[in-house]
C-alpha cells in the first residue's frame, strides 16, 4: 500500500519536474530539474522491484549525464536573451495535439487494467540481469556495443580539428 | 500463281516481317548513335535507307495481305513476361494494314522533310527513328500491354522533337502535348489493368474481345458512385484515345504542338499520331465493348459534328498558316468520328479511308507550309500575296493539296468524306446535315487561304523567293500520289480493309467473334 | 533453452560480422592510412565479402537466431542484398564528391557501414528490442552522416533537424512499444501475434498503441504527416548521404513496416513462409478499415509530395519531395493487401533504388562542377555533359513512370495490385498523381535539353561516376523491356517467416 502511494508520489514529482524543466528559462535550472525527473524515475524503478536498474539510473543518468549537461551548458555560455521563445500558432497547435495525445493515452492506455503476471521472485536482481544479457539477450547486448561505437566515432569526428 | 503467292506469304511470316518492319528504324537509331555527330550526311542517309526499307517491306506486306479475309495475318506470338500473361503478340488485319502503310509512307516522307535539320542531327534522327518504331508498334500490337508500351514510347521522342527543334514557344507546346497525352494514357492504363482482372488475366486483345462479355460484369464503385463496368471502362479508354484524335474539348494541345513543331514532326503528328486515337477506338473500344459502343454511338457522332464545325470555324479565323491547317485537322478528324459512329458499312469504310486520306493530304499541307516557312520565316497569312507568280510550281502543289483536303471529286478526300457523310446520314440525318456544313466552311477557309497567299499583288519583299526544290517536290509527291490514285481507284485501300470493317460492324452489333 | 545457442548463432551471421570487422578496421585504420580514398575501396571490398558470405549462407533458410531476436528468411535475404548493394553504390558515389572530399575518410565509410548493418538487422528483426536497437543504429549514423560536412551550416542544420525529428519519432515509437509490452508482457513478434489473434485487448487501446508504433515506421518511410524532415535533410546533407537516406534508409523503413504488418498484424496463417492467399486481412483493431487507412496515408503522402515538388527551385529538394511521393506510391501496395501488392513493393524498391540514386548522382556530378543544385543552373546541361544528361533523363522519366523504363513496370504492378483489390479510388488518385509528377520531372529535362545557356564549358564526369551511371541506368532501361528475372526474384523473396 505504501509502495503504491510512493509510486504515485514519484510519478507526480516526475511530471512536475518535467514541466519545470521545460518552463524554466535558465538552462542550468532546467538541467537540475531534469536531474530530478531522472531521480524520480529511479524511485519508481526501485518500487517496482527493479533495484539494479534504479541504481544504474541514479549512477549513470543522475550522476553522469546530468552533470555532463550542466557542464556543457556552462561551457557554451549562452546569452539568456537568445533563449526567449515566441508564442506562435504552430506551437499552439503542437500543444493541442500533445494534449489530445496525453488525454488519449491517459484514458485508453493508462487507465487500462490488464491483469499482469506477477514477476518471478528473482526479478530485477543483478545476477539475473547479468545472466540474461550474456545468454538470451547476448545479441542485443552486442548490438548496443556497436551502437556505442558509432556514437564514439561520431563524437570524435564532430569534435576533432582538421 | 496462287501457290506462289501462298509461298511468299509463308516466307514473309517466317521471317517475322512485321517485327522486321517495326524494328528496322530502331536498329537505325542504334546505328546512328554510333556515328560521329559531325557526319550529318551519313546520319541522314542511314535514316533514309532504313525507313526506306521499312517502306519497301511495308508495301510488300500490303500487297500480299489478303483483303478478302477477316482473320489476322502475319501473326507473331511469343511469350514475353509469362508470369503476368504478357505476350509479344503482333499481327495485321484489315484495320491495321492500312495504318501500317500510312505510317511507313509518312515516316519515309518525314525523313526527307527533315533534311534541312542542322542542329544536333544525331539526336534528331535517332529520336525520329525511335518514333517510327513506336508508331508502327502501336498499329501491329495485339496484346494490350504491348500496345500500351508502344503507345507511351511515342511520347518521349515526340516531346524532345517538339521541345528541342520546335519554334519559339516549343517548351510550352511540348510539355502540353506530353501532359495531355499522358493523362489520357493514364486512364488507359487503369482500364487495361481492370480489364486484365475482369477478363481472366489476359492482355490478349483478341481473347478479351471474343471470350468475355463485360456488359454484365460487376459494377465499379468509385467515390461513392456505382458505375456500370463496361461503360466506365469504355469511357476511360475513349477519353484516352479522344485526347489523341483530338476530340473537342480535349483538342487544345494540338494547335500549340503543330505550330511549334518542326515541319517533319507536324507531318508525323497530323499524318499518323492523330490516327492512333481513332485506330484505338476501332481496335479496342469497338471489339471489347460492343454494347457500350452502341450505347455511346450517338454521343460519338455528336462530338464528331462538333469537331467538324468547330474545327472549320476556328480554322477560318486563323492568321497563322500552320494553325489553320491544325484546326482543319480537327475538323477532318470529326468526319472520322461521325463516320465511325454510323456503324454501317459505308460509314465505317468511309471513316477508315478518311483516316488514311487525311494522313496523306494533311502531310502535304504541312509540307507546303514548311516550304513557305523555310523561305519567308513566318506564317502570317496576311503578309503573303501573289506568290503564284513568284513560285508557280509550289502554288500548283499547294493548290493540289488544298483541293484534296476540300474533298474535290477526283481526289481522295472526296471519296472518304462522301462515304462517311452518306453512312452517317442514314443513322443520324439531322446531325449529318449540320456536319455537312463543315464542307462549306472547309472550302471557304481553304479557298480564302489560296487567295491570300497566292493571288493578288505580289508582296515585293518576296520577289526573290526561290521556287520549291526537287527534294520538297519529292516529299509532297509521295503522299500526293495516294491522294490522286485513291481518288480514282479507292479499292487500293478499300479492297484491303472493307471486308474487315464490315466484319467489325458484326462484332459490334451481332456479337460476332473477331 | 540451450544456454549456448546464442554463441553458436554467431557463426551464422558471417555477413554482418564482416561488416563489424570492417567498421572496427576503419576506426583503427584512420590512424594508419594516409590516402583516405583507400577506405572507399576497403568498404567496397567489405560489402562484397559480406555478399559472398551471404550467398554461401543462403543455403540455410528460415531460421531464428539468438533466441528470437532476428530471423533469416527470404525476405531478410532480399533486403540484405538490397542494403549491401546500396553500400557498394554509395561508396562509389562518394569517391568523387566535392562536398565531402576533404573529410572523406575512415569515419565516413564506417558510419555508412554501421547504418547498413543496422538496416540489415531492421529487415530481420522479430523482436521489438532488436527492432528498436537497429533502428537507432541507423538513425544515429544517419544523423551524423547528414551533418558530415562540418563547416557547412546547412548540413549542420539538416543534422540537427533530423536529430530532433528522429528522436521525437523514435520516442513516440518506444512509448508504443512499452505500452504493447505492458499489454502482452513480451517483445517477441510471434507471442504478440498470438495474443493479438486471441483478441483479448481493448481495441481502442490497441489502436492507439499501434499508431504510436507506426509513428516510428512512418518517420523512416517519410510518410505524411511524418515527412517534414526529408526535404530539409536531403537538401542540407551531402548528396551521397541524401541518396543513401532516400533509398536505403527508406527501404529499411519499408522492410520493418512490411514485416510488422504481414507477420504480426495479419490474419489467418500466411506465416509458414508463403503469402499466397489472394486477399489478406489484418487483425481487426477497433474496426479500423486497413485498406482505407493505408490508402488515405498513401494518397496524402503522394499528393503532398507531388504538389510541393512542383515549384521547387533546388533539384535536391525536388528529389526529396519526389521521394516522398514515391513512398506514397509504394504504400499503395500495402493498401491493396494482396500478394501482388507485397511483391510490387519489393519490385518498386529495386527500381527506385536504381533511378533515385541515379538522379542524385547526376546532381552530384553537376554540383562538383558548378557548385549548386539550383534548377535554373541546369540550363543547357544536355550539351555540356551529354552522356550524364541523357542518363539523368532516363532516371527522371523512369521516376515519372513512362514506359519502356523500369519505373513504369514498378508502377504497373502497384496499380495492378490496387485494382485487383478493387480500390478504384486509390488507383484513380494514384494515376492522377503520376501524371502530375511528370510536370516537374520534365521541367528538369526541359532545362537540360530544351534550353540553352551561354555557359559552354564541359561538365566532367569521373570514371567512378560513369561506372555508376552505367550500372544504374542500363538496368532501368532493361527492366522496362524485360523484367521477368527481377519479377521472379521478388516473388520468390517475398516470403516472410515467423516461428
Amino acid at each position: 500500500m505504501l509502495a503504491t502511494m510512493l509510486i504515485y508520489i514519484f510519478g507526480a514529482l516526475a511530471i512536475f519536474s518535467g514541466l519545470m524543466m521545460i518552463l524554466y528559462r535558465n538552462p542550468i535550472h532546467s538541467a537540475l530539474w531534469f536531474g530530478l525527473v531522472l531521480f524520480s524515475l529511479a524511485g519508481i524503478y526501485a518500487l517496482m522491484q527493479a533495484h539494479f536498474l534504479a541504481l544504474i539510473q541514479i549512477l549513470v543518468y543522475v550522476g553522469a549525464i546530468t552533470v555532463l549537461i550542466v557542464y556543457v551548458i556552462a561551457l557554451l555560455n549562452f546569452d539568456q536573451r537568445d533563449l526567449v521563445g515566441k508564442v506562435t500558432i504552430l506551437k499552439g497547435i503542437a500543444v493541442i495535439v500533445a494534449a489530445i495525445l496525453f488525454i488519449e493515452l491517459l484514458f485508453y492506455v493508462g487507465g487500462l487494467y490488464v491483469k499482469g503476471i506477477a514477476p518471478p521472485p528473482e526479478f530485477g536482481k543483478a545476477a539475473n540481469i547479468g545472466l540474461a544479457t550474456l545468454t538470451r539477450y547476448l545479441f542485443p547486448f552486442e548490438v548496443i556495443s556497436i551502437l556505442l561505437l558509432v556514437a564514439v566515432v561520431g563524437g570524435v569526428y564532430i569534435a576533432k580539428k582538421d | 500463281m496462287v501457290k506462289e503467292t501462298m509461298g511468299i506469304i509463308e516466307l514473309l511470316s517466317k521471317v517475322h516481317i512485321l517485327s522486321v518492319i517495326t524494328f528496322l528504324p530502331l536498329l537505325a537509331a542504334a546505328i546512328i548513335i554510333f556515328i560521329p555527330g559531325k557526319r550529318h550526311e551519313i546520319i541522314k542517309t542511314v535514316a533514309a535507307v532504313f525507313s526506306g526499307l521499312s517502306l519497301l517491306l511495308g508495301i510488300i506486306v500490303y500487297i500480299f495481305f489478303d483483303g478478302g479475309s477477316t482473320s489476322l495475318q502475319f501473326v507473331e506470338k511469343f511469350r514475353w513476361i509469362p508470369k503476368f500473361h504478357i505476350y509479344y503478340y503482333v499481327g495485321v488485319d484489315g484495320l491495321s494494314i492500312s495504318m501500317l502503310l500510312l505510317t511507313v509512307v509518312i515516316s519515309f516522307v518525314s525523313v526527307f522533310a527533315s533534311w534541312g535539320i542542322e542542329d544536333r542531327v544525331k539526336a534528331y534522327f535517332s529520336l525520329l527513328m525511335l518514333l517510327e518504331t513506336a508508331m508502327l508498334g502501336v498499329f501491329i500490337a495485339l496484346d494490350f500491354f504491348l500496345f500500351y508500351v508502344f503507345w507511351e514510347l511515342m511520347l518521349l521522342p515526340m516531346y524532345f522533337l517538339i521541345g528541342i527543334w520546335g519554334g519559339p514557344r516549343r517548351e510550352y507546346a511540348a510539355i502540353k502535348f506530353f501532359l495531355y497525352t499522358l493523362a489520357g494514357s493514364a486512364l488507359m492504363l487503369l482500364a487495361m489493368i481492370a480489364l486484365y482482372y475482369a477478363g481472366g488475366k489476359t492482355f490478349d486483345l483478341v481473347k478479351l474481345a471474343n471470350d468475355f462479355d463485360f456488359s454484365k460484369h460487376a459494377p465499379i464503385h468509385l467515390f461513392g458512385m456505382t458505375l456500370p463496368f463496361a461503360q466506365t471502362l469504355f469511357l476511360a479508354l475513349f477519353i484516352g484515345f479522344a485526347i489523341k484524335i483530338p476530340m473537342f474539348p480535349f483538342h487544345t494541345w494540338l494547335p500549340d504542338a503543330h505550330v511549334e513543331a518542326p515541319t517533319a514532326i507536324s507531318v508525323i503528328l497530323a499524318g499518323v499520331l492523330l490516327k492512333m486515337g481513332t485506330y484505338g477506338i476501332f481496335r479496342i473500344n469497338y471489339t471489347i465493348f460492343p454494347h457500350a459502343t452502341e450505347y455511346f454511338a450517338y454521343a460519338i457522332a455528336v462530338f464528331g459534328v462538333i469537331n467538324i464545325v468547330y474545327g472549320a470555324l476556328v480554322a477560318m479565323a486563323q492568321e497563322d498558316f500552320k494553325k489553320l491547317i491544325a484546326y482543319s485537322s480537327i475538323s477532318h478528324m470529326g468526319i472520322v468520328l461521325l463516320g465511325m459512329a454510323a456503324l454501317n458499312p459505308m460509314g465505317m469504310n468511309g471513316a477508315l479511308l478518311e483516316m488514311f486520306n487525311h494522313g496523306t493530304i494533311t502531310a502535304m499541307l504541312f509540307l507546303s507550309v514548311g516550304v513557305i516557312y523555310d523561305r519567308a520565316h513566318h506564317r502570317d497569312l496576311y503578309r503573303f500575296g501573289g506568290l503564284a507568280k513568284q513560285m508557280p510550281v509550289y502554288a500548283a502543289w499547294t493548290a493540289f493539296a488544298f483541293f484534296a483536303a476540300m474533298g474535290l471529286p477526283g481526289l481522295s478526300g472526296f471519296i472518304s468524306e462522301a462515304l462517311s457523310y452518306l453512312g452517317a446520314l442514314k443513322v443520324f440525318p439531322a446531325l449529318t446535315v449540320i456536319g455537312a456544313t463543315g464542307i462549306i466552311f472547309t472550302a471557304g477557309y481553304l479557298l480564302w487561304t489560296i487567295q491570300r497567299v497566292f493571288l493578288g499583288p505580289l508582296n515585293e519583299k518576296y520577289a526573290t523567293l526561290p521556287d520549291i526544290n526537287t527534294r520538297e517536290i519529292f516529299t509532297m509527291a509521295l503522299p500526293g500520289f495516294f491522294a490522286l490514285v485513291i481518288g480514282w481507284y479507292p479499292q487500293l485501300v478499300l479492297g484491303k480493309v472493307s471486308t474487315y470493317m464490315i466484319h467489325l460492324i458484326d462484332i459490334v452489333t451481332k456479337g460476332a467473334h473477331w | 533453452m540451450n544456454l549456448f545457442s546464442p554463441y553458436i548463432d554467431v557463426l551464422k551471421i558471417a555477413p554482418q560480422l564482416t561488416l563489424v570487422v570492417f567498421i572496427l578496421f576503419f576506426v583503427i585504420g584512420e590512424l594508419v592510412f594516409r590516402r583516405k580514398i583507400v577506405f572507399g575501396w576497403f568498404s567496397v571490398a567489405g560489402y562484397i565479402i559480406a555478399l559472398i558470405f551471404l550467398l554461401i549462407g543462403h543455403l540455410y533458410q528460415n531460421r531464428v537466431l539468438f533466441s528470437y531476436q532476428i530471423v533469416e528468411d527470404k525476405f531478410s535475404f532480399f533486403f540484405t542484398i538490397f542494403f549491401l548493394l546500396a553500400g557498394i553504390v554509395i561508396s562509389f558515389f562518394s569517391f568523387d564528391s566535392a562536398e565531402i572530399k576533404r573529410d572523406l575518410g575512415g569515419e565516413y565509410f564506417a558510419l555508412i557501414m554501421a547504418a547498413i548493418l543496422g538496416m540489415i538487422y531492421m529487415a530481420g528483426a522479430v523482436n521489438f528490442l532488436m527492432l528498436y536497437l537497429s533502428l537507432e543504429m541507423v538513425s544515429l549514423s544517419s544523423y551524423l552522416l547528414s551533418g558530415y560536412t562540418r563547416d557547412d551550416k546547412y548540413s549542420a542544420e539538416a543534422a540537427l533537424k533530423y536529430l530532433v525529428f528522429g528522436a521525437t519519432a523514435s520516442g513516440i515509437m518506444i512509448m508504443g512499444i512499452a505500452y504493447l509490452y505492458g499489454l502482452t508482457g513480451t517483445l517477441n513478434f510471434s507471442v504478440i501475434r498470438d495474443q493479438l489473434v486471441s483478441g483479448i485487448f481493448p481495441s481502442f487501446t490497441l489502436l492507439t498503441i499501434l499508431f504510436l508504433i507506426f509513428a516510428g515506421f512512418f518517420f523512416k518511410m517519410s510518410l505524411v504527416p511524418f515527412h517534414m524532415w526529408a526535404p530539409d535533410v536531403y537538401e542540407g546533407a551531402p548528396t551521397p548521404v541524401a541518396a543513401f537516406l532516400a533509398v536505403a534508409s527508406k527501404g529499411a523503413g519499408f522492410a520493418i513496416a512490411l514485416r510488422f504488418l504481414y507477420t504480426v498484424m495479419i490474419q489467418g496463417s500466411p506465416l509458414s513462409g508463403k503469402l499466397l492467399s489472394d486477399i489478406y486481412h489484418f487483425i481487426p483493431v477497433n474496426n479500423l478499415d486497413w485498406p482505407l487507412f493505408l490508402g488515405i496515408i498513401s494518397v496524402l503522402t503522394m499528393t503532398v509530395g507531388n504538389i510541393t515538388a512542383l515549384n521547387q527551385t533546388s533539384v535536391k529538394r525536388l528529389l526529396a519531395y519526389s521521394s516522398i511521393a514515391h513512398a506514397g506510391y509504394m504504400l499503395m501496395g500495402f493498401a491493396a493487401m494482396n500478394y501482388i501488392g507485397f511483391y510490387a513493393v519489393l519490385f518498386y524498391l529495386v527500381v527506385y533504388f536504381l533511378m533515385n540514386i541515379g538522379a542524385f548522382l547526376f546532381v552530384q556530378v553537376v554540383y562538383n562542377k558548378i557548385g549548386t543544385d539550383s534548377i535554373v543552373k541546369y540550363r543547357g546541361l544536355g550539351r555540356r555533359t551529354p552522356f550524364a544528361a541523357v542518363m539523368m533523363a532516363i532516371f527522371l522519366f523512369s521516376l515519372a513512370g513512362i514506359p519502356p523504363l523500369g519505373g513504369f513496370i514498378g508502377k504497373f504492378y502497384l496499380f495492378a495490385a490496387v485494382l485487383k483489390s478493387k480500390l478504384y479510388w486509390l488507383a484513380v488518385i494514384g494515376i492522377a498523381n503520376s501524371v502530375l509528377s511528370l510536370y516537374y520531372y520534365a521541367r528538369i529535362a526541359k532545362m537540360m535539353f530544351l534550353e540553352d545557356s551561354h555557359e559552354k564549358e564541359k561538365v566532367p564526369v569521373s570514371a567512378a561516376h560513369i561506372f555508376l551511371f552505367v550500372i544504374l541506368g542500363f538496368p532501368v532501361v532493361i527492366l522496362g523491356v524485360y523484367w521477368s528475372p527481377v519479377l521472379e526474384f521478388v516473388k520468390i523473396y517475398s516470403h516472410l517467416f515467423l516461428p
